[in-house]
């Protein structure tokens, strides 16, 4: 009989030989790793060793849920993937939904661990017991969705009968930012894991519903849990608007921080033309056929599906873009037209890139084809601000990695450093290779300073709600840079606790308590907020001693000169963070119990966080 | 109206009919029921076999039920002969029973094959609850039992022969097993699954002759090898028991033939379950079903019509279900119409099937085989019933069904089938609860 | 008679009902084992639950050759677990594909309205299942034309 919570078995495929089997683990080590990336770290941690770059076979791609999965704790249907990302070429940790997770653990398993290369093209069957590697030479070539809806048909099931999570064109042609997307929608874009995965020549997923039971310890204590979570996402401050609208209110919100990118971070002001009255979120649902497309056991207004109301694309199914997309596919690059962002938004989806990344690099095209530091000819079009068809034509080109395509295909920081000069001035980036989240960063410093010393190529510290719960003041000064980095300390592994747990980031922004007790309750541990705290921080040091020993140390925790510069209009107009980068970091180091010099883990901090193995291994004698 | 009914027969039918009248009546008529047996459903017999139930469990209707509802019984009376002319039924034992409209629902009895040693003792029929109390006295676990015959009633078994540790050999004279279930490719699927769990089939082999050997029983055929068996059932086919009405006047063809009340050619006498040739619901034509569902209609709606209601009969569905080793086979209406449009599914490493069978845009039969854990095909099964059973014009969703078979769901939504169904009932009102019999002990 | 009404329009795909209802019926939370289940219109974008609509005919009650189906207090067809064999007869019976057959426990289970206080209506977020006084009715039709015309047609092409 396995815990409550968990299906007990990890299960293990080897893509060279085709062999797959499964195998248990104990609930010593679910206590320790939970599920999600804290299982995916200490996996990535034991088995791929500092020369397996991203690009190797002995790469791990690992496709975790956790404890929640499953259970009715809203938006827990979340998937995790952890592998050796293809932009930092270290540590990833990327998240979707949709019903990965609880198709996954109905089939009986917690996590799909991938390693070696298939001979051809092939994608994972999971059908409960029967698991195989099934010829995806038929699926070649096709997006996302399509491959979804090929999949579906195959197998005569459809809707939430079957969770496909895949790569479109650019994961097959190793675009370096390539994302894995699934069940149409939802994408686990940081990192280039979907990279990983084209590198595999794993095109897909694939997982029927499985029929399996999935105990609590305490059933009831579970569904009380998840009202209570519930009743703090429906009428808390900071996650009402989510509840009613999603992240749609993030537009006109971030807009009035300075946070929202706009033209790749040349300036903070919408145009002139354009009424962010039109922005708020009601506003941006009005005009389309609607459709609530929500994951596992979710509430929230979130996701949904909408019908292209007008224009050359009327009548097109697309996905409602996320604020990411509102700001990569849009903002970021100058498009405010709603309907041509929801239509680039899917193709962004569809071609399987990461839609941030996409926005810094097809900002920064624009700009340069504008300031001249790119040309039309090397280009092969004109690009100007604001073209969404242009835009999904570079994103094509990208995807298939044809003529400029082929190098814009490397990332923008990549791209940026070939050219040198102005356009590496312009791009936005952090020098580990992280791209940063749909934000302007400059007036969002703890996203930036946790952008830049996270270990999983994205974040690391989660968003500040409900601090107080862990000692931090409810609100601090957002451009002083002592209590940024107070705060991204303070909630430091936060964001790896929630990304254990087979839930999603915005179903979690509830009090860590309410988070403890629907674990408790389903695995019948007495978990409490202290656990979960340093929980996250283990999952941090073992990450960040993983990306030590791939050579990522504190050296490239900085922002591209673009991303750390200083706005020259708006809200955060002067507000310089380059000015006071350093300090942040001092304090930052400080307080996570790092090691300013060598980025590691203090012995001590290791040892309070009950790491004495890791040790000998950032601290021990050289062997 | 205080009429007096007499009931022939004691299984589906006559007891449907039974319980229907009471709920019309309320207990104002007389009820007379004739039956060789104590009332039990013949259904239920192979859960018996394995022991999942006990005896008790099997009989539909007690004597104390039968008192509830009034009924006069003749338990352990066969009818011999009727005189429809004088309204009037003589027993085996020469008592004559007048009566003012009779059903006639005498069921049907297994036959053997035609073999010398067919009728010696170890070669068994699976009919009758007598007929379960031998072969459950006949099987031990390590039992190696030949079965003869591959069709549904075979089938209603196996289960219950693994179940209790016995070794199985099939053997069919014809080239495949459930001929009149399912369709080659179907036959195919669930003879593969039945041989990787180990049951032994051979098909295409006629029996010859059954000896006994050493306390076994050999069994010769003309081709092959012969086989030893500790026990042998025969399930080679059943008969409607109707030789009692030669004479009568009643007129017959495979069966009694009815008309839309279910009717005979002598109008206050009915016939129903698998003496009755009655009408299919897909096709229109007069036919023996001889499966529980249609004897269950036929007693419901002459229930209704000899308690004074006029209850025209609309037809039943002929349709099947067996699970052999967690594998569901199921088929309904004309699955096997030679001629007709039909879509085929099939994903071999499911053991999943489908066949979907057509007139125009309604569809008229279907198969459906599919490991019962595989929940979310299997689960059609109900749909496809209700689709063939209204035969919902389907429009541009058999082009959509073409493609994918298996996806029913938003088909039989989208065409209204719940629409249509809703208002439907057999008797023109709501059905009543059945009263549970009071399980008895012995 | 209160009904188990079906609002699709709020339906968002979520699976909640799903879960809630094969907690009752399990204890475990097992969606295989749920009576209500959400199906998927226009491919992918628009879902909404399906159940027993507590027929008036009862083709499953009247199907059984043991008298296992009753009616509840509450007005719906129930399985007695003791007295159902397990023979699938029902399953074929009913039109509406609603019964079901459960191979661990080998009986016949179908909604009973959780003895009048349905599961599914309390755990949907979006109130699209919602327990009311009212005639049952084909609650999905509209909706599923209108939300599978695409369908159609891009099949048709």
């Amino acid at each position: 009989m396995s815990l409550g919570g968990y299906a007990g078995k990890l299960l293990r495929v080897n893509l060279t030989t085709g062999k797959i089997w499964s195998e248990p683990w104990t609930p010593e080590e679910m206590r320790l790793y939970v599920g999600g990336v804290g299982l995916g770290a200490k996996i990535l941690y034991d088995e791929v060793g500092p020369r397996v770059n991203w690009d190797h076979r002995d790469n791990r791609l690992i496709l975790a849920t956790g404890p929640l999965a499953g259970l009715p704790v809203w938006g827990t249907g979340g998937l995790t993937v952890v592998t050796r990302g293809a932009m930092t070429n270290g540590a990833t940790s990327t998240q979707a939904n949709g019903f990965f997770g609880a198709c996954l653990k109905f089939s009986g398993y917690d996590a799909i661990v991938i390693q070696g290369q298939a001979p051809r093209w092939a994608y994972l069957y999971i059908n409960d017991d029967v698991v195989d590697l099934r010829d995806a030479r038929h699926l070649l070539g096709k997006d996302t969705w399509e491959t979804q809806d090929a999949l579906s048909a195959e197998h005569g099931l459809s809707g939430h009968q079957l969770s496909v999570y895949s790569i479109g064109p650019a994961g097959e042609n190793l675009v370096r930012f390539a994302a894995i997307q699934g069940d149409y929608g939802h994408v686990a874009s940081k990192n280039g894991c979907g990279a990983v995965m084209g590198k595999k020549r794993l095109k897909a997923v694939c997982i029927v519903r499985g029929t399996r039971a999935l105990a609590a310890a305490d059933p009831r204590g579970v569904i009380q849990a998840a009202d209570d979570i519930a009743h703090d996402l429906k009428t808390d401050p900071s996650a009402r608007s989510l509840y009613e609208w999603g992240t749609l209110p993030a537009v006109v919100g971030l807009y009035k921080m300075g946070v929202l990118p706009i033209k790749n971070y040349t300036t903070n002001l919408a145009p002139p033309n354009v009424n962010m009255a039109d922005w708020e979120g009601p506003k941006l649902r009005q005009g389309f056929d609607h459709r609530g497309h929500q994951c596992s056991a979710c509430g929230m207004h979130h996701c949904h599906m909408q019908v292209i109301p007008k224009g050359k694309h009327k009548g097109e199914l697309v996905d409602e873009p996320e604020y990411e997309g509102w700001s990569g596919a849009g903002w970021a690059i100058g498009c405010t037209d709603p309907t041509a962002v929801a239509w680039l938004n899917t193709r962004i989806d569809r071609a399987c890139v990461d839609v941030n990344e996409f926005g810094w690099l097809c900002g920064w095209v624009m700009e340069g084809i504008e300031k001249g530091f790119i040309t039309k000819a090397q280009l092969g079009f004109d690009l100007g601000w604001g073209d969404a068809e242009g835009a999904n034509r570079l994103l094509q080109m990208i995807s298939h990695r044809k003529g400029f395509g082929d190098l814009l295909a490397e990332g923008v920081k990549r791209a940026a450093e070939k050219l040198g000069g102005a356009a590496q001035d312009a791009a936005i980036y952090t020098v580990k290779g992280a791209s940063p989240r749909g934000h302007d960063h400059r007036a969002r410093w703890d996203e930036m300073l946790d952008t830049c010393t996270a270990s999983t190529g994205t974040l690391e510290s989660g968003i500040p709600v409900h601090v107080t719960e862990v000692g931090l003041p409810p609100r601090i000064n957002p451009f002083n840079g002592e209590e940024v980095a107070r705060q991204v300390a303070g909630i430091l592994g936060r964001r790896h606790f929630e990304d254990s747990l087979g839930a999603c980031i915005f179903t979690t922004r509830t009090r860590l308590e309410n988070m403890c007790r629907a674990l408790s309750a389903a695995t019948g541990w007495n978990y409490t907020v202290t656990e979960s705290v340093s929980f996250g921080r283990r999952t941090a040091a073992i990450l960040r001693a993983f990306n030590l020993r791939c050579g990522i140390g504190p050296d490239v925790e900085y922002p591209s000169k673009r991303y750390g510069s200083t706005p020259t209009d708006g809200p955060a107009k002067g507000q310089a963070v380059g000015e006071q980068w350093e300090k942040m970091l001092d304090t930052w180091y400080g307080l996570v119990g790092y090691d300013r010099k060598t980025g590691k883990p203090k012995p001590e901090t290791l040892k309070k966080l009950g790491l004495d193995w890791l040790l000998k291994d950032l601290w021990g004698k050289k062997r | 109206m205080a009429a007096r009914h007499l009931i022939i027969g004691a299984g589906t039918a006559g007891l449907n009919c039974i319980r229907t009248i009471r709920e019309e009546d309320g207990g104002a008529s007389e009820i007379t029921l004739v039956t060789a047996e104590r009332p039990y459903s013949r259904m239920v017999l192979p859960y018996y076999l394995d022991r999942s139930i006990a005896e008790s469990h099997v009989f539909t209707a007690t004597a104390a039920t039968l008192a509830t509802w009034k009924v006069k019984t003749h338990i352990g009376r066969k009818a011999a002969s009727l005189n429809p002319q004088a309204n009037a039924l003589t027993l085996d034992d020469g008592t004559t029973l007048e009566y003012d409209d009779c059903l006639i629902a005498t069921g049907s009895r297994a036959v053997k094959a035609p073999v010398p040693g067919a009728d010696s003792p170890g070669v068994h029929s699976f009919w009758t609850l007598d007929q379960a109390r031998a072969v459950i006295a006949g099987i031990a676990p390590g039992s190696h039992v030949v079965m003869v015959g591959a069709g549904f009633i075979a089938f209603t078994i196996l289960n219950s022969i693994l179940s209790l540790g016995a070794r199985l050999t099939i053997v069919e004279i014809a080239p495949r097993i459930l001929p009149r279930m399912v369709d080659d490719k179907g036959a195919a699927l669930v003879e593969a699954w039945l041989k990787k769990h180990g049951v032994k089939i051979l098909t295409g082999v006629a029996l010859t002759k059954i000896d006994d050997a050493r306390g076994k029983k050999r069994l010769r055929f003309k081709k092959v090898g012969d086989l030893l068996a500790d026990l042998v059932i025969m399930a080679t086919g059943i008969k409607p028991n109707l030789e009692w009405l030669q004479g009568s006047g009643i007129r017959m063809n495979h069966g009694i033939l009815v008309d839309d009340h279910l009717r005979s050619s002598v109008p206050n006498v009915y016939a129903a379950g698998d003496v009755a040739e009655g009408k299919d619901g897909v096709t229109g034509a007069p036919v023996v079903h001889a499966i529980e569902p249609t004897a269950m209609e036929h007693g419901r709606v002459i229930g209704a019509n000899m308690a004074g209601r006029d209850v025209a009969y609309r037809g039943s569905l002929n349709m099947n279900i067996v699970e052999v080793l967690k594998l569901d086979v199921a088929s309904f209406g004309a699955w096997d119409a030679s001629g007709a449009e039909a879509f085929t599914g099939l994903h071999p490493e499911r053991s999943a099937y489908r066949k979907l069978c057509w007139s125009g845009d309604r569809l008229t039969g279907a198969i459906i085989i599919g490991q019962a854990g595989d929940v979310w095909t299997t689960n059609d099964v109900g749909m496809l019933k209700g689709l063939v059973q209204t035969g919902v014009r389907l429009g541009a969703w058999k082009e959509h069904l073409r493609r994918n078979p298996f996806d029913v769901k938003p088909a039989f939504i989208a065409s209204r089938t719940t629409a249509r169904l809703l208002p439907e009932t057999t008797l023109g009102r709501p059905s009543r609860a059945p009263e549970l019999p009071t399980t008895v002990t012995r | 008679m209160k009904v188990l009404k079906i609002v699709p329009e709020k339906c968002t795909g979520c699976l909640r009902c799903e879960l809630a209802c094969s907690y009752v019926q399990t204890g475990a939370f097992q969606p295989a084992k749920s009576v209500i289940r959400v199906s998927p219109y226009e491919g992918h974008t628009s879902y909404a639950p399906y159940t027993c609509t507590q027929c008036a005919e009862g083709w499953c009650m009247t199907a059984c050759p043991v008298g296992a189906i009753t009616i509840t207090a509450a007005g719906a067809k129930d399985v007695v677990d003791d007295r159902c064999v397990g023979c699938k007869l029902c399953t074929i019976a009913c039109p509406y594909g609603t019964i079901f057959y459960d191979h661990d426990t080998r009986k016949a289970f179908k909604c009973d309205l959780c003895g009048g206080a349905p599961a599914c209506a309390d755990a949907c977020p979006t109130a699209a299942i919602v327990y009311a006084e009212a005639e049952t009715a084909d609650w999905l039709a509209d909706f599923a034309v209108e939300r599978s015309a695409r369908l159609l047609a891009i099949g048709a092409r």
